[in-house]
């Protein structure tokens, strides 16, 4: 069926636990073993843990990508198990693409080819980024035939050349343009002409006024101008930073007990998005504000080790070959137990290890090359398998204790990146 | 014809071990091969194959990647076969194996074995830590280092165990005393429990001196039939049992469902082949002496239980009454062992044999245990997927 209004079917997010302090409040600091995909993932697979149909296509944004070029929509793909069949696509550009992918994902679900799978994630560059914060939301969009959690309608788009934020290949910390430019002319004012032209746009059914939500690069920008339109200000970002392209769709997530405009504007592009919201998505909200709240607050956290000495065996070919048993955990299931790795010759279907379970061991390594100091863990898994893997960068676990695996980084030795999964405690 | 009672030791030598930054990996190769030869009082051209034992090449730029490093060390011995085999830490040990089937088969009259390694050519960090964890699988293995890979188990086994750190470290100071009295041993002052436990950390609860140390050395044996050595009028020592167990695979050893990660089943399977070949029901009272694989302190207490000297979860009241010190019922690693003797992985399997025959051979100088008329060596591999154990006798 084609043409129902798509609407937000679930949703998830993904917050690192440390809370850094930060100019102004705290920030959600990622361990140098995450980034964009890893971030993602989680969001991903939290959301597709939830019931639900499977997604036929995946739209992800981000402007912190872990490469410049070649793609990280495919690693979430696999890591999520979605299939190679489904349609995958990526929003690089700006933090304004969070909500360009949820304008995208509506199209497609407009047009049947629901229900989509929109993800934002973002992950600093540089410890000296200290309003940005790292994070991931998941969004499932399709059309719900009125039972979804929000109707979701794209409204006012822009696109000026403006440069506010930028990097050039080979940048690390991007660039910013002149200040008193960027304050007069920059997003701000694209946010209140966003916000001028959808107070034009036919409202909702009901026609009040929408809680107006702006997203930007500046979170004090950002917060002025959302102020200054009648709104409350942004308070998340004083919790978890500004969490680029996933920060539009945080703060939806969070306002879905009443009616909002969403507005996301960066680099001279701009992004609206109207949301009406059931009954049913407070809860949702409540539990998203929970997340946001959490958190263990820290000083500092561990920044990437040397790598002295660390040439790690890299093959491009075996990574393809066994993306299953890497990116999946995919053994064979044989004799009523899953085989792990999945031996050769071995007879049976393919399953996944559950991603549960509790520590047989473990030691702290000081000499692994590739690390300060490393955790190495080995684990009985909830069906009784063993799972051999680093511990979480950042965490440390005992033996006894309960732990989830989650993807992580290992290294990007041979020059590209290698993720498999790592031991991080159910605290 | 079986190999059990049926292959005789007639020569063994082994160099200095330690870092020989003087010697080449061809030089240690030829040193041990010789001695072992002259110790036989077998002419080079009667010897007719040779196996080599080289774990490591990659530590010495390759040399000792195939058997024509033998026939380079030793000139005038080509175009004879020499087979290079790799086994882990098993490596020397299943050297002595193979050559011992080749007499049993009746297809050769005297053979060589010939452990050897140069693993100093490069520094500490640089040698089979960073080497192999740089070239471990990239996501399997990822994070494993072999001292972090048996911490594992002393980490377990002391969850399980009446085990402290300090009966990890009395390992160490029993063997580094034995080493003492070993004039090719790598190191040779004794420790103290405090020393050990102050050591600087390598993978928690092991320190640097729970750990063997890297190592270049060669040992050699000259094998030949037990009745061409009765014949021959001169002592020998008999291979009573030998036996490689072979687990799958060496990631998959992490993975195995079974593994309790407090002993090794693959040192078990190997124990119980090479016992049954020599008839022993009873290692504690029908072995005079052990060398087993003490690469870390917590391996020598597993390995008291899975050799068979005590039931499993007691080998620390074995090592605490004493029963393997030098003075014990069963002495165990009177060489020093890996953690002192050193550990040229190639050539330690052959070295253990080597001193296992000299002890029933009574030539074991200061360490000889008195009467010793039966012992055993082990080796384990890898993440404990590969054990050879062999036992060895007076005639």
């Amino acid at each position: 069926m084609t043409g129902a209004a798509p609407e937000l079917l679930a949703a998830a997010v993904a917050l690192p636990e440390d809370r850094l302090r930060s100019r102004g409040g705290h920030l959600c600091a990622a361990q140098y073993d995450e980034d964009a995909t890893t971030l993602a993932a989680e969001a991903v697979l939290a959301l597709t843990e939830q019931a639900g149909p499977a997604p036929a296509a995946l739209i992800l944004a981000s402007a912190t990508p872990p490469y410049d070029e070649g793609g990280f929509a495919q690693t979430v793909a696999e890591i999520a198990g979605l299939g190679d069949r489904i349609f995958a696509v990526e929003l690089t550009a700006t933090p304004r693409d969070g909500l360009a992918a949820v304008r995208l994902g509506c199209a497609l679900a407009a047009a049947g080819e629901g229900p989509v799978l929109v993800c934002a994630a973002h992950r600093r560059r540089a410890a000296g980024e200290r309003e940005e914060g790292d994070g991931a939301v998941a969004l499932l969009i399709g059309q719900g035939q009125g039972q979804g959690l929000a109707t979701l309608t794209p409204g006012a788009a822009r696109a000026e050349e403006l440069r506010d934020r930028w990097r050039l290949p080979g940048d690390l910390v991007p660039r910013a343009g002149d200040a008193s430019f960027v304050e007069e002319l920059g997003p701000s004012r694209l946010a209140r002409e966003l916000c001028h032209d959808a107070a034009l746009a036919p409202r909702g059914e009901g026609g009040d006024s929408p809680q107006i939500l702006i997203a930007g690069p500046s979170r004090r920008a950002a917060d002025r101008v959302e102020r200054s339109l009648g709104g409350t200000g942004d308070p998340t970002a004083a919790r978890t930073g500004v969490l680029g392209a996933a920060h539009p769709l945080l703060r939806l997530l969070l306002s879905l007990e009443r009616a909002c405009l969403v507005v996301a504007a960066s680099g001279g592009l701009g992004e609206t998005l109207q949301v009406s919201p059931s009954q049913e998505a407070g809860a949702l909200a409540r539990a998203v504000a929970e997340q946001v709240a959490g958190g263990r607050e820290v000083e500092q956290v561990a920044s990437t080790p040397q790598a002295e000495g660390f040439d790690p065996y890299a093959s491009m070919p075996r990574a393809w070959r066994e993306r299953g048993q890497d990116l999946r955990l995919e053994g064979v299931l044989h004799d009523g137990r899953i085989h792990y790795p999945p031996p050769a010759g071995l007879e049976g279907p393919r399953q996944a290890l559950p991603r549960h379970g509790r520590v047989l061991t473990a030691t702290l390594d000081h000499v692994y090359p590739g690390a300060d100091r490393v955790q190495m863990a080995v684990l009985s898994l909830t069906d009784g398998s063993r799972f051999y893997c680093q511990v979480a960068a950042g965490a440390r676990v005992a033996i006894g204790e309960e732990v989830r695996l989650v993807p992580r980084r290992l290294h990007a030795g041979g020059g590209a990146v290698q993720y498999f999964w790592k031991a991080l405690p159910c605290r | 014809m079986p190999i059990a009672g049926q292959v005789a030791i007639i020569g063994s030598a082994a160099t200095r071990f330690g870092v020989l930054h003087d010697r080449g990996y061809l030089d240690l190769l030829a040193e041990a091969a010789r001695g072992a030869m002259a110790d036989a009082g077998i002419e080079q051209d009667r010897i007719e194959a040779a196996w080599l034992g080289t774990a490591e090449p990659l530590t010495a730029a390759l040399l000792g990647d195939a058997g024509t490093a033998v026939t380079e060390a030793l000139p005038g011995f080509a175009p004879r076969p020499v087979t290079r085999v790799s086994t882990f830490c098993c490596t020397g040990m299943e050297a002595v194996r193979a050559a011992a089937m080749a007499i049993a088969a009746g297809e050769h009259d005297y053979v060589l074995a010939v452990g050897a390694e140069k693993m100093r050519d490069v520094p500490p960090r640089g040698s089979l830590v960073a080497r192999t964890a740089n070239l471990t699988h990239p996501t399997l293995a990822k994070g494993r280092t072999a001292p972090g890979q048996f911490a594992l188990l002393a980490n377990r086994y002391m969850h399980e165990h009446d085990c402290t750190v300090e009966d990890l470290a009395a390992v160490a100071v029993k063997n580094h005393a034995n080493a003492a009295r070993n004039p090719i041993a790598q190191f040779s002052d004794p420790l103290t429990v405090e020393q050990v436990l102050k050591a600087p950390r390598v993978a928690e609860p092991l320190g640097v001196l729970d750990c063997t140390p890297t190592t270049d050395g060669a040992a050699a044996v000259v094998l030949t039939s037990v009745e061409r050595a009765k014949a021959s009028g001169k002592p020998f020592a008999v291979i009573e049992g030998i036996a490689l167990a072979v687990l799958d695979g060496y990631y998959a050893g992490f993975y195995h469902d079974d593994h309790d990660y407090l002993g090794f089943k693959v040192t078990r399977e190997a124990a119980a082949r090479a016992y049954a070949q020599a008839g022993i029901d009873s290692p504690r009272e029908q072995l005079d002496v052990l060398e087993c694989h003490d690469c870390f302190t917590i391996t020598e207490i597993i390995n008291y239980e899975d050799l068979g000297l005590c039931p499993r979860g007691q080998g620390v009241e074995l090592l605490r009454e004493g029963a393997t010190a030098a003075a014990g019922d069963v002495p165990v690693n009177l060489s020093g062992g890996l953690q002192a003797c050193g550990h040229p992985v190639g050539a330690t399997g052959v070295r253990m044999i080597k001193e296992i025959a000299d002890q029933v051979l009574g030539r074991a100088g200061e360490r000889q245990v008195q009467g010793a008329r039966r012992g055993a060596a082990h080796t384990l591999g890898g993440p404990g997927v590969a054990s050879c154990v062999a036992v060895i006798g007076a005639p």
